[in-house]
Order: structure tokens, then sequence, then C-alpha cells
């Protein structure tokens, strides 16, 4: 291929991305309504021992994947969405006694315009 | 407010160099300035003093200025004030002593040569800005300028963003290090469960590469904190001198948000329990990132940080949402947390208003700061103008700083014997001394913009070892009693009440008091005033501030009405008692009608008035009958009676936030509702303003136009119409939907058989993210909501009829009928039969279209339709006529033989055969579609093989009717064919 029709299929390329982004049919560049939660991840602050979470929940595949803050007890688990709805998730570790709250991980956005 | 004089009351030592006796008698009456030998304990000093019989036993203590220079401040009655100055100077121990003298208010302006452009600070008017709509940062400079507490203690601020171009000139010297931490060996040195975090920390990358991921919003955000100032170079930062603890990677995800705050967190914690030994004296942190729309609920774990670091002695501050959005309703993290330690921030410009696109609440969101196109550092050890929300709260964070290092030993010796009461005072400071902004009022907590001057005066004429009393207030008022409480000073060892009658000039004095103390024996319906002194050990603090209350016993109107548990000709009417009342007298009228109808000598508080009309607006007003007067009817208060449908009468869901930032319903028509709505910011209420009528079983045309500020984004448009009167919107109410369009949409919606009549909701929604949530429609979605009220009425019961019937494709022998779709319809029977005739024939079809084959050439036929519900069939059409093709028609001068085209109608492919024996010249063959346009053509030479099979490949070509046309020369033969897809 020569350098001019490489140049020629990257402008096509370039116009069609354009006329894509243009046609609204294209997601906005602001997180839609389900990007703000993600879903198979959860904050949780635990009294005791989150390896005792991990057991609980075993069945759900619960796993963690980051020490948050060890002084309040506070992890980021993961989860098999496949095993259990993510509210449902939720609202059973909520309810867990060891659990002192949960929540799901988010995604943000910074401010400036 | 620059140029005008204050009494500043603290001393410059500079002016420990000038020759008292030379100056003009401009100073405070009654005060002296005495810096004593460092070994000399103030206190006891004038204990000393104040027991010898000269002069110097009517000097009393006032309040400390400096401790690490040993300066304190004194006052004096009944002496000559030359004689007291001169027996201070021939104390032993004294280094300088001095009135207390007034200055001219001084500004500091940093040598930045990019000062000038930093209008936030001192505003000129420079691009159009307002004079004089600055934080006063030059006078608030005057005073201290960052970087350490009077104590020494190095002031820190965590900056939690995408990353920092720690290297940029005008920041590099004011970032923070983590000495504690060997940089890059692998171990945590400092033990604070951080390994060589020595640069700070990056959640992301779980070292201290806080220079790594995007620099772009950091680096202006960490300048506005603490661009070093004064350097020569570029520009100053809200502090000169501060160290900023750069946390990178915390601004994209949440879990990485708490891990960065949890990192300043533990550095104040070890601070304190250390005295400083250890950690870091962290006193504020900055969130310039958010979730809109987020919601408190969803992030307990997240607000309730705040409160944690708050306890330990940090302010946060978060930037609110870049949308002219009432967070309130609307919701935003962390902006709309409860916590007490947080402060929210919304946008201001260059002209002192609020952005319009900012967010503000009454009950979240309590100052506005500049942010927008506020001039500092940016990336590539450049500058440039920065804004939103995001350039705004960094003032705050940086303003928090800097009055940490207010000449006030009292404040930080506060952050270290109770951290959390230290940073609520900060805060108080910093909202309670903003300047009173317009724009704010009534959106914001405070109605005020920050100025960061106001806050550093107050804090220093709060500053001495005694402060005075806060947080009067007084409770349990009857006409006769009062409850006052405050709370004192730590170092408080007795507290003076003095109360009085407002108006009255002599006090009452209560002495020793104790917060809680109840007033007794007072006069009904009279303002009262008291304020609180502190005793502390040898020193009184000043007077707290005044605070007003008014006993009960008014004759005065009731300010809390209600009513309640309507009926279609019942309400009830509440209001709050009046202690004054001997008797309520109320009157009613129907808003149209100037008639009232009066209830007299009611003994209680609340009433049923009865005999009402149904879905009648009413209005009522109360009347208060006292011993001795009478208050005339006061503000008219309105209801609506019930009966009106469930529209009015339930209470449907409010819908969920909704961002129009892009898209917005711009126009909504059907039956006689026209409404051009514009944006409603989300939601459009319109069940009060516009109706139309809709008869059960019917259909109806509508237009929906939806408005876009720039991009035709893809919307999904939704009708529910609440056809059970429940107050809600079930799935088998949605009446409408069409999915990803981006422009006008028309269509149709029938009215199915339902039992309610009269007024009953219909929601129509435009929504960017596809959702049958008719509440709430998801974070973060985009679009609008409309409400309208419709009348539903009883119509015939029957299948709409089917409309718009078309014949088409009409060959020697088959005709394609084709009508409007008809909503609720099960199917469709079809008669038709040649016109002479008497029997139709009959075709039931599921869908809206039928091809009519097997007819006879070039007859007459006529056709009916009947639509097939589940209720009633609708009836006939009127007959549709028309004449199927002629052979002879279509046949021109031709010596074309055995012409044969097959199928008909033809799909994928169209076979042709002919003899062209007769003809004399080559054969050109064309099929043309119904607007004459030629999309196949074929030459045939006309030799010795006169007979011609030809095959045309027709699978790509749309359904319709089409010509097919053979020529040679003169001769010509046109033959009708159609194509459908089987």
């Amino acid at each position: 291929m020569t350098k001019s029709k490489l140049y020629f299929l990257l402008l096509i390329g370039s116009i069609t991305t354009f006329l894509i982004s243009c046609n609204g049919t294209k997601s906005k560049n602001t997180a839609p309504a389900n990007s703000t939660f993600i879903y198979n991840e959860l904050i949780v602050s635990v009294k005791t021992d989150a390896n005792i979470l991990l057991d609980d929940f075993n069945i759900y595949e619960l796993k963690i994947k980051k020490t948050i803050n060890k002084r309040m007890g506070m992890y980021l688990l993961t989860y098999n969405t496949d095993k259990i709805a993510p509210e449902k998730m939720l609202e059973k570790v909520r309810a867990t006694e060891n659990v002192s709250n949960a929540e799901f991980n988010k995604n943000l956005t910074e401010r400036d315009n | 407010m620059k140029y005008i004089k204050l009494l500043l009351p603290f001393f410059l030592l500079t002016y420990f160099c000038q020759d008292v006796f030379s100056q003009k008698l401009d100073y405070v009456d009654g005060e002296l300035i005495v810096q004593h030998d460092s070994n000399i304990d103030a206190i006891r000093w004038v204990r000393q003093m104040n027991q010898s019989e000269g002069v110097l036993s009517h000097l009393k203590y006032k309040k400390l200025i400096s401790a690490s220079l040993n300066i304190h401040l004194y006052s004096f009655v009944d002496v000559s004030d030359l004689r007291i100055l001169d027996a201070v100077r021939k104390s032993e121990g004294i280094v300088l002593a001095q009135f207390n003298h007034f200055l001219e208010l001084r500004q500091t302006i940093p040598d930045d040569p990019q000062f000038m452009d930093q209008w936030q600070y001192i505003n000129t008017g420079q691009d159009g800005g307002t004079v004089g709509a600055d934080i006063d940062a030059d006078l608030a400079w005057d005073i201290a300028t960052g970087g350490l507490t009077p104590e020494g203690d190095t002031i820190v601020v965590c900056i939690i963003d995408g990353g920092y171009q720690i290297t940029h000139p005008d920041l590099a010297d004011n970032v923070w290090y983590n000495y504690a931490e060997i940089p890059n060996n692998g171990i945590d040195d400092d033990n604070n469960g951080f390994t060589d975090d020595f640069r700070g920390w990056s959640t992301s990358s779980n070292s201290d590469a806080i220079d790594q991921g995007p620099t772009g919003h950091g680096t202006p955000v960490a300048g506005i904190v603490g661009a070093v100032g004064n350097n020569g170079i570029g520009v100053a930062g809200v502090n000169w001198d501060v160290k900023l603890m750069l946390i990178q990677g915390g601004s994209g995800v949440e879990s990485e948000v708490l891990e960065a705050y949890g990192y300043a967190l533990e550095a104040r914690i070890r601070y304190n329990e250390t005295d400083g030994a250890e950690g870091a004296f962290v006193v504020s942190t900055n969130a310039s990132w958010g979730i809109d729309f987020g919601q408190p609920a969803d992030a307990p774990l997240w607000c309730s940080f705040y409160d944690s670091l708050g306890v330990h002695g940090i302010v946060s501050c978060g930037a609110t949402i870049n949308g002219n959005q009432n967070v309130d309703v609307i919701g935003d993290l962390p902006t709309a947390c409860p916590s007490d330690f947080l402060i929210s921030v919304t946008n201001m410009n260059r002209n002192d208003q609020k952005v319009t696109g900012a967010g503000y609440g009454l009950e979240t969101i309590d100052l506005g700061a500049f942010g927008s196109e506020t001039w500092t550092l940016s990336n590539g050890s450049s500058y440039d103008s920065f804004g939103g929300t995001s350039g705004a709260t960094p003032h705050v964070a940086g303003a928090i700083a800097l009055l940490y290092s207010a000449p006030c030993s009292n404040l930080i010796a506060l952050a270290k014997a109770d951290p959390a009461t230290a940073a609520l005072q900060v805060k108080q400071y910093i909202l309670e001394n903003g300047d009173d902004n317009p724009s704010l009022d009534g959106i914001t907590t405070t109605g005020k913009r920050l100025n960061i001057n106001n806050s550093m005066l107050t804090l220093m004429n709060n500053c001495g070892p005694c402060p005075n009393p806060v947080a009067l207030r007084s409770f349990n008022i009857t006409d006769t009693n009062a409850t006052l409480e405050w709370t004192s000073n730590q170092n408080a060892v007795e507290d003076t009440l003095r109360w009085r009658e407002q108006g009255i000039v002599d006090w009452n004095i209560i002495a020793p008091a104790t917060a809680g103390i109840e007033l007794t024996d007072l006069l009904a319906c009279t303002f009262y005033e008291f304020q609180v002194t502190s005793s502390c050990d040898t020193i009184a603090s000043d007077p707290s501030q005044i605070h007003t209350f008014k006993t009960d016993g008014c004759c005065e109107l009731p300010t809390e009405i209600s009513t309640s548990d309507l009926t279609e000709t019942t309400a009830t009417i509440s209001w709050n008692s009046i202690l004054a009342a001997q008797s309520y007298n109320i009157r009613y009228r129907e808003v149209a009608s100037m008639d009232w109808t009066e209830i007299t000598d009611l003994t209680t508080t609340t009433t049923q008035i009865s005999d009402l009309i149904a879905c009648t607006p009413y209005v009522y007003q109360i009347q208060i009958v006292c011993e001795n007067d009478i208050i005339d009817y006061g503000m008219e208060q309105n209801f609506v009676t019930l009966g009106c449908g469930p529209c009015l009468d339930l209470q449907y869901c409010t819908v969920g936030a909704l961002n129009t930032v892009d898209e917005w319903i711009e126009s909504f028509e059907t039956g006689s509702i026209n409404n051009a709505s514009g944006n409603d910011d989300g939601y459009g209420d319109y069940t009060s303003t516009v109706t139309t009528t809709f008869e059960t079983y019917g259909s109806y045309d509508f237009t929906i136009t939806p408005g876009y500020a720039g991009i035709n984004y893809d919307e999904n448009i939704k009708i529910w119409i609440d056809l059970d009167g429940d107050g809600m919107f079930s799935t088998s109410e949605k009446v409408f939907e069409i999915l990803n369009v981006n422009n006008t949409v028309t269509g149709q919606f029938q009215i199915p058989p339902t039992n309610i009549t009269g007024l009953t909701r219909m929601r129509v929604g435009m929504y960017f993210n596809d959702t049958n949530d008719t509440c709430n429609p998801g974070a973060g979605n985009f679009g609008e909501v409309e409400d309208y009220c419709v009348y539903i009425v009883e119509g015939t019961p029957q299948c709409a009829q089917a409309t718009n019937v078309q014949i088409a494709a009409i060959t020697e022998t088959s005709a394609l009928v084709s009508w409007t779709q008809v909503n609720l319809a099960e199917s469709y029977l079809l008669n038709y039969k040649e016109v002479n005739q008497m029997t139709w024939n009959e075709i039931t079809s599921s869908t809206n279209s039928i091809n009519l084959e097997d007819l006879s050439e070039c007859s007459d036929y006529e056709l009916r339709i009947k639509t097939v519900c589940s209720f009633i069939d609708s009836e006939f059409t009127e007959n549709e006529n028309f004449m199927t093709d002629c052979f002879s028609d279509i046949e021109a001068i031709s010596n074309f033989n055995d012409v044969s085209v097959f199928p008909s109608p033809f799909d994928y492919q169209l076979n042709l055969s002919f003899n062209s024996q007769d003809l004399k010249e080559n054969i050109t063959i064309n099929l043309l579609n119904e607007l004459g346009q030629i999309i196949f053509a074929q030459e045939v030479e006309n030799s010795t093989n006169q007979n011609h099979d030809i095959q045309i490949d027709t699978e790509y070509i749309p359904e319709g009717l089409y010509l097919l046309r053979l020529q040679s020369g003169a001769d010509q033969k046109i033959i009708k064919v159609v194509k459908t897809n089987r």
C-alpha cells in the first residue's frame, strides 16, 4: 500500500468517525445512567475481620480487591454478578452483623468546565 | 472596602521601631501592646503588677498577640496613658511597649508578574469584571500569607486529583514530602501503611508517582491552593507558602478517593497523637470532582468519611455540580453529604454572580467562591485560566489553611487540644464572614461568597486566651419564661449573664450563670436580649454577641396553617395555638365567588369545614380574637376539594432527576394540548394548565418535538396514561413507545376501555438512556418528563376503522392493498369483488397490507376493510374501487412474439422469454421503477438465435411496481410487473 493510499484510508476513517459521532447514535461523553455505579464492586466497612465476610459469601465469589483503609476496616470487594443481582448482594452484605455499612463503588468526574 | 479605615486589633512588629512620642494620638484609648522577654509569663507579670500600689496596678491583661514573640495586649483605665506607658517601659523584662494604634488598611501584594491577572484576589474590573468583586486576599495577606502556624506547625492541605506537574516552577517549592519515608527502598519506613510514599501517594499505582496520569486538572487546582507566592514568577496561590499533600488517581473512582482521604487522615491522626513528631498537620482537603445527581443514601461510607476527617481536625471542601441544578432536590456527591465538616462550594464569576451552570441548594450548598476563568497554573510550566466549581473550591480549601497561619496561638492550641472544635470554628469563620451576595441569597445555606479577609479579621478579633461564649440560643419560650443556653470556651471558670428588655438601658446581671438557665416573670409579647461573658482565671472574655428573643403572648396571626383530610365535600384546617387568643374565626369561599362563609368563636386550633363542592378551589383566612384586640383576617390559604379525578386527587410519584443540558421536550401536541414547553429543567408539571379529552376506544394523534442544545442525540419516547386511576403507571398503561429517534415524532395511541372517567394523569417521557421506570429514570439520565391531566370519557366501544387505504401495483391479475395500522387491532378482514358481482371474497390479514391475486384482467373491482379487535370490530370502510390492467392497453406497436414473464409477482429473480423473428433490429431490455428510472438494462442481438431467455437478478430491489420494457427500433412492448418479498 502506498503512503498516499494509506493517508486516504485514514482520512476516510476520520470522516466516518466524525459523522458517526455527529449523528447522535453514539453515546455521550457524559457517563450514561448506569455507568455511575460499579455494580460488581462493593466498598464495605467491617467491624472485625473481613475474611469472615468472604466466608459468608463464598458462593458469590466475594473477594478482597483492595484494602481502602485498614484503620477503618474498609475494603473494596468484588463478586460475581452472574451469581446474584447487585442490589440483592448489597442488601445481604449490609444486613451482615460484621458489616458497619456498604455501598457500590462508583465512577466520578472532574468538575472543571 | 479596601479603602476604609479599620481597627486591626493586632500589632505589627515593625511598629516597634517607631518613636511613640512622635506619633499623633491615633491609638486605641486605654490599650497597650507589650513585648516581654521570652522568659516572662505575661499573666503572672500582670498579676504581680496588679498587687503593686503603683500606676501599673491599673493594668489588665486582654489577649495574646504572638506567643513566639511573647507579645500581649493590655488594657487600663483611670490613669494617664503616658504615665502607664512610661511605667511599663521601665519595668523589668520588657523588650518594647507602645500604644495600640489605629492603622491605615494596607494591602500586601506579591511580586509575581501575573498577579494582576488574578482578578479573584484584586478585581479592578479587568476583562469586564466588577471592581471589588474579589476575596480580599491582599488584605488578608497583610496578616498572614500561609506556611506555618504561630507555633511553628507546617500547615498542609491535601489535594486529591488526577495528577500534578510537581516540577512546575511555581509549585515545586510547596509540594509536601514525607521525610519520614526513604524513597524507593521498598519499605514502609514510617509504618503508616503506605510503602515509599515520599512524594505523597498515588492510589492508582500504589506508589508516590503523583506526577503520572493526566495532570491538566490537578495542577491548576493545586496552584489555586498554593502556587508559590512572592517568588517573582508567575502567580500566587491563596497561600504563598503552604505544603500541598498531593494524592494522585483519586478523582476517578470512589474507592480510590476513600483511600486518598484515608492517607490524609492517617497523617493527621499521627500528628495529633505524637504532638507533631510524626504525620502531618493536614487542615483541609480539596475535592474538585464528584458524581452529578449522586445520592448520599448510596454513599453512606463516603459521606461519613468527612466526619472521620473532621473529628481529627480536617475540614473538607467539595465542588458541586457544574449545572444549574438544585442539589437539595437532585442530589450530588459529595456536596449533598450532610457532614458538619464538609463545605460545599458553588461557582462565581468575575461579576460576583453565581455562574448559571453551577449547582445550588438552600440546605446543601454552603457558599460561593470564584472559579470561572480564574488565572492560575497550567501544565507545561505554564499559566492559564481555569474554571468550574473545580476552580472555586480550592480557594476555600486554601482559605482554611491561610487562617491556620494567622498569628493566633489560641486557635492552634485549640487545634491540638480539641481538633474537631477548631475545625468547626475555622469552618464557621469561613462561612459566616463571606460577603453577602444576592445571587446566592435563598439558594445557599449562607447566601455568601468567600471573603478571606473578613474571615481572617473575625478570627483575629476572637483570638485570646479567653474567647467569648458562642452559640447563644433561647428555647422553651412562654409568655413569662425562657430558657437560655450558650457554649463557653474550655478555659472559662465562670460565666456572667446579662439580660434586659430590648430598649431598656439597664442590664439584669446573673453571676455565676450556667447554660440552661431559665428566666422567669418576663413580660408577654416582649423582645429581650442577652449576652454572656466568661471569666478565665485572671482575665475575662469580651462579651458574646447579643442574642434576641421574643416572649409568647402576642395577639398575632398563626404562622403554621395547614389543610388536611380533604374529601369531595370537606376539609380540615389546623393552625398553631396563639397563647393570647380567646377564640378564632375562620371564613372561606370558592375562589370564583366573593361570598364568604364564616365560622366564629372557635376555641380549638383545628376545625372541619363541610358542604363543599367537589373539585372546586377554595380560599380561607383565620382571624384572632384576643382579650383587648382583634387581629384582622390574615393571609389567604388555598385548597381544592377532591373529586377531580385521579390526576389531581392522587399523589403521583415525583420524577427523579433528569439532566437537560443537552436535550429536553421542546413541545408536545395532542388533542387540544399544544404545549411549547421548552426546557423545564427535567420535569414540567402541566396538570393544572392545559388538558384535553380522550374517548375510550378512540385513537389520537400526537406530536412530540425534542429540543437540543447541540447534537441531536437519539431519544426514547414513551407515553403513559393512568388508565386504572391508581396513581401509578403500570407497564400495561404505556400507550406509546418509540426508541432511538432524534427528531420530531408523530404517532398515534388508542385509549382502551377503562373504568376511569374524569381527570387522570398522562406522563410523557423523553429519555436518552432507555428506562421504563416512570418515577426514577436513573442517575445520570438525560431528557425530560412532562405531566398532563386528561379527561377520559366513555366512547363507542368499537375498533377504529382502517384509514388511508391505498391500492397500488395494479396489474392484469393483482393489486396491492395497504392501510394505516390501527392501534389495538388484532387482525383485518378485507372484502373484495368485481363490481357487477353480488358476493364478496373475504381475506383475513394480521398486517396492514394484502396482495390480491388471481383477479380478472381489465375488470372493475371494489373492496372494503374491517378492523378486528378483542372488543367490538369496526364497521367496514367505505368501498374503494380499482380496475385491473388490460393487456391491450399496454401493447403498443409490437412484433415481439411469445412473450412470457414469470413469476408474477416476482421475488429474487424475474424471468423473461420471447421470440424476435419478426424484429429487424437488436433488442434493448429495460426494467424501470415507478419513477421511470432504469434499474436494469441489457442489449440482445437479433441474429441467428431468435428465441431468447433472460434472467434478471431482482433480489436487492425494493418491493413495488416495475415496468419491463422491450424495444427494437420502432417495436416496443411494456409489461407491468410487481416485486414482493416472500
